[in-house]
């Protein structure tokens, strides 16, 4: 039994993550790799944290999430308030649990990460609500009182679900439209099966369902139904759409057979797996091929352990900045190379190289240059130091941009130079765009960017929302 | 504290303080805390000059030519709705008739009464004996106006040999009458004083080293353990030497106390309050809040009414008995503790103690920090050496 009131657990028990599975599961299934925390485990774990009088990681998360507390309320096995205070800042806690980046959020500011090891928060808030729900709790919905408002949600993404479950709990009829036939949007098409396996999706949809939230899938605004009857029928609008636009690297060869952008091979894949594929045709096998993969954000890890697990010959990551500027998760990165993907480290590639089909990347070393005023240091090429990696499939996975829509134009929503919608935070109605009734957040608002800052704009959007709807 | 590595955790009552600042955690001191004197004088340093910038701005040269003046205040309009309710204008108020009056102290300087001259006349006496370094033994007879006897003669051994640099020819000094307040203070290894008489507050404040026996006249016919010897918050802040006193302290004996050892036959209350270190042996009663706060070192109490489980502060130590067989290496010790307190005071109580050491040890507690291990406290004043 834990000793609880343990002022020195700190220095008693060592952070434990949770146990991995074997190497052989992780390299052949689309299974989530850690185990489940124990409840003496968790509870042990939990007990570590300091409660900082100024918690650094409540800080730090971009959701503000009250760490500290229900650090404390599971550390003394109170599941059910746990889970009620998490949502009281997350809509998608036991997602962000599992994909954030939480060496650089929360567990890198954590207090005990200078030279005890970090509390194991990832994993703790993934504990909280996967019990909770598994104990048959549901959020608390007995004290909202219903407005006659409903407002039209185009996404059912990290932006667009954190939107619908404010609005929801605060009377206001959310009903949430997507092109795709489950929700989740890159939760459950772009992040492969194992970090967030889907059934926690779906089980989700379930929850929201019956919180009052209406899903309207495989329905796109612009082809399905237009932008105009959502401003007739709704009282405003909120869009979450995203950004799907894949950053060129602007070399040669990007245009030969076997060069593949990063989105389409995950959504393939996952479309396979759980039985959403339309045509055999679209699935991109890299099954017994050499792969490349360019680039170094999660989104290239997530195509490097997907290449693993389809059976590759060997997979390849090279990256133009070193390992320490890698922008991704660092938990990712030792994930992929535990599973067998090797790194070549201040490579930038110059030409994709074939004939007929890819046979190569041509790259060159570079070293890092002085820090910028942003503190990020620059590559620079080392002279004569071209060399070809053998390639039969090359992933570029360079980073996304926002994909505006026709009818943005004509509905008085205006973009900015990158294609970005203009929808500021800082204004009498948050996140609203130059079309009063229709507000925006997420990747499509900053760029591409992380899950739980698109989570912390829906649901500052369904304030400016709420403001606005005088509810 | 900030510079010198605090990260504001508010958690500095639990002792668990992950920065090393604000525990006494040998581990957390040991390994965890990244602060360097460099730091704090930096510090200072930065804030001296932004200090200087910031008078040089308002246009004058000292912190004294500020005092008063009100004219170089502005009101700020407050930022909530609150803080706009607030007048302030009481107090930068000021007229024709205020600007008249003087904006700094102009009394004359309290001089204290006492000139320090006994002091002045033992460094006299005494100075060749450290300046070539061969110790001795000197005698005089001080009465209760004279302060802080000792200070100068520890600050003229402190000054060439360091705090401990005449611990092995130590100046002894054998001393009659009553001490002033201040008794011993900032003691350096390297000064015995033997006092035959009594003592006012404060006895071997800060004190470094040394040692100090306190013991009443020999032809005194009062018994010891029941009568005052020193007073009120003897051994403050001390960080090593003894403390021998044939009679009983006053109130806080010990308090901020991180490696001296004392032995008294009773004491007030609030003994050993925040107590960081060192060895406090009561033989006799206390009184109420025994060890608040404290968390380091240990104590032996002499409890004989069996009645100190209700005088001690149960917040952050715990008592425990030494008749036991696990506690034999604490019985030994005691034993020793008091045996060299006998030797120093010739103490009768004392000596009845050690006659009679099978009978009373039962009635003896061990006070030790909840967060320290029994195992280890021996050791730990063993191995700091302050």
């Amino acid at each position: 039994m834990a000793r609880l009131n343990n002022d020195f657990q700190f220095l008693d028990v060592g952070r434990q993550d949770p146990s991995k599975k074997d190497l052989d599961t992780r390299k052949h299934k689309f299974v989530e790799i850690y185990q489940p925390f124990a409840k003496e485990e968790v509870e042990n774990q939990a007990h570590r944290c300091l409660e900082c009088g100024n918690p650094y990681c409540e800080w730090k998360c971009p959701v503000h999430n009250f760490i500290p507390n229900w650090l404390k309320l599971i550390s003394e096995g109170n599941i059910f308030e746990a889970a009620e205070l998490s949502h009281q800042t997350n809509s998608l806690p036991e997602v962000c649990g599992r994909v954030c980046p939480q060496d650089r959020l929360c567990e890198g500011a954590c207090t005990l990460n200078d030279g005890f090891g970090a509390v194991t928060i990832g994993n703790a808030e993934k504990y909280i609500t996967d019990t909770a729900f598994a104990m048959g709790w549901k959020p608390d919905m007995s004290k909202v009182v219903w407005t006659n408002k409903k407002v039209a949600v185009i996404g059912a993404g990290p932006a667009g679900i954190g939107c619908a479950d404010v609005l929801v709990r605060n009377g206001v009829k959310p009903v949430v439209f997507d092109k795709y036939p489950e929700i989740g949007g890159l939760l459950t098409f772009g992040i492969p099966e194992f970090k967030l396996e889907k059934s926690v999706m779906s089980r989700r949809r379930k929850i929201f369902e019956e919180m009052g939230v209406e899903f309207r899938l495989n329905t796109e605004v612009g082809k399905d139904i237009t932008i105009e009857e959502l401003l007739r029928d709704y009282d405003a609008v909120f869009m979450g759409m995203g950004t799907y636009t894949y950053m060129k690297g602007g070399f040669p060869g990007e245009e030969l057979p076997g060069v593949y952008d990063a989105l389409p091979f995950l959504v393939a894949n996952v479309n396979r797996n759980l039985g959403f594929e339309k045509d055999p045709a679209d699935f991109i096998s890299v099954k017994g091929k050499k792969v490349v993969v360019l680039g170094g954000g999660d989104t290239a890890m997530d195509c490097n352990r997907t290449s693993i697990r389809q059976g590759a010959a060997s997979v390849t990551c090279a990256y133009r900045r070193d390992e320490e500027n890698m922008p991704g998760s660092k938990r990712e990165v030792s994930n992929a190379k535990e599973e067998g993907v090797q790194f070549l480290y201040n490579r930038q590639p110059v030409a994709i190289v074939g004939s007929g089909k890819v046979e190569g990347v041509k790259v060159v070393t570079t070293k890092m240059g002085e820090p910028d005023a942003k503190g990020r240091r620059s590559a620079v090429v080392v002279e004569g130091s071209e060399e070809i990696l053998p390639a039969d499939v090359v992933l570029i996975a360079f980073g996304f941009r926002p994909s505006p829509q026709p009818w943005f134009a004509t509905n008085g929503v205006k973009t900015n130079d990158w294609g970005g919608v203009i929808a500021p935070e800082k204004q009498e109605f948050k996140f609203q765009t130059s079309n009063p009734k229709v507000f925006a957040g997420g990747d499509m608002v900053r760029g591409s960017d992380l899950v739980v800052t698109a989570i912390w704009e829906g649901r500052e959007a369904a304030e400016g929302i709420l403001d606005y709807l005088q509810v | 504290m900030v510079a010198l590595g605090c990260k504001y955790l508010r958690i500095c009552h639990l002792n668990n303080c992950a920065t090393g600042v604000a525990t006494q955690q040998d581990k957390l001191r040991k390994d965890h805390y990244i602060g360097t004197v460099e730091m704090a004088m930096n510090f200072f340093k930065f804030m001296a000059e932004e200090t200087r910038e910031w008078l040089a701005r308002l246009g004058v040269r000292t912190l004294g030519e500020l005092v008063g003046r009100v004219d170089l205040l502005k009101l700020l309009d407050g930022e909530t709705e609150k803080q706009q309710q607030l007048d302030l204008s009481p107090i930068i108020y000021t007229d024709d008739y205020l600007a008249t009056k003087p904006q700094l102290c102009s009394v004359a300087k309290n001089e204290p009464f006492d000139k320090g001259e006994t002091a002045e006349a033992m460094v006299r006496k005494v100075l060749p004996a450290i300046e070539a370094k061969t110790g001795g033994e000197f005698e005089f007879r001080i009465t209760n106006c004279d302060r802080s006897i000792g200070a100068r003669i520890s600050g003229e051994i402190a000054k060439r040999y360091g705090n401990q640099g005449m611990a092995d020819k130590p100046i002894k000094l054998k001393l009659t009458g009553i001490a002033g307040q201040s008794f011993g203070v900032w003691n350096a290894g390297g000064l015995d004083m033997i006092l035959e008489g009594d003592a006012n507050d404060y006895v071997g404040k800060g004190m470094a080293g040394g040692k100090l026996v306190l013991r009443p006249p020999r032809n005194s016919s009062f018994k010891t353990n029941v009568t005052s010897i020193m007073g009120n918050t003897c051994l403050y802040g001390a960080t090593g030497g003894k403390l021998f006193a044939a009679g009983t302290a006053g109130e806080r004996c010990g308090v901020r106390n991180s490696g001296a050892h004392v032995v008294v036959e009773g004491a007030g209350d609030h003994c050993c309050e925040y107590m960081t270190g060192g060895v406090v042996t009561v033989l006799g009663p206390t009184g109420l809040n025994f060890g608040a706060g404290m968390t380091g070192g240990f104590a032996y109490v002499l409890d004989e009414a069996n009645n100190f489980v209700d005088k001690y502060n149960h917040e952050l130590v715990d008592i425990h008995r030494i008749n036991t067989e696990a506690l034999e290496a604490h019985r030994n010790h005691l034993r020793g503790v008091i045996e060299e307190f006998v030797r120093e005071t010739e103490s009768t109580w004392g000596q009845y103690l050690l006659a009679n050491f099978d009978d009373m040890i039962r009635k003896f507690w061990l006070v030790k920090p909840k967060a320290a291990a029994i195992s280890g406290l021996l050791n730990s004043f063993r191995k700091r050496g302050e």
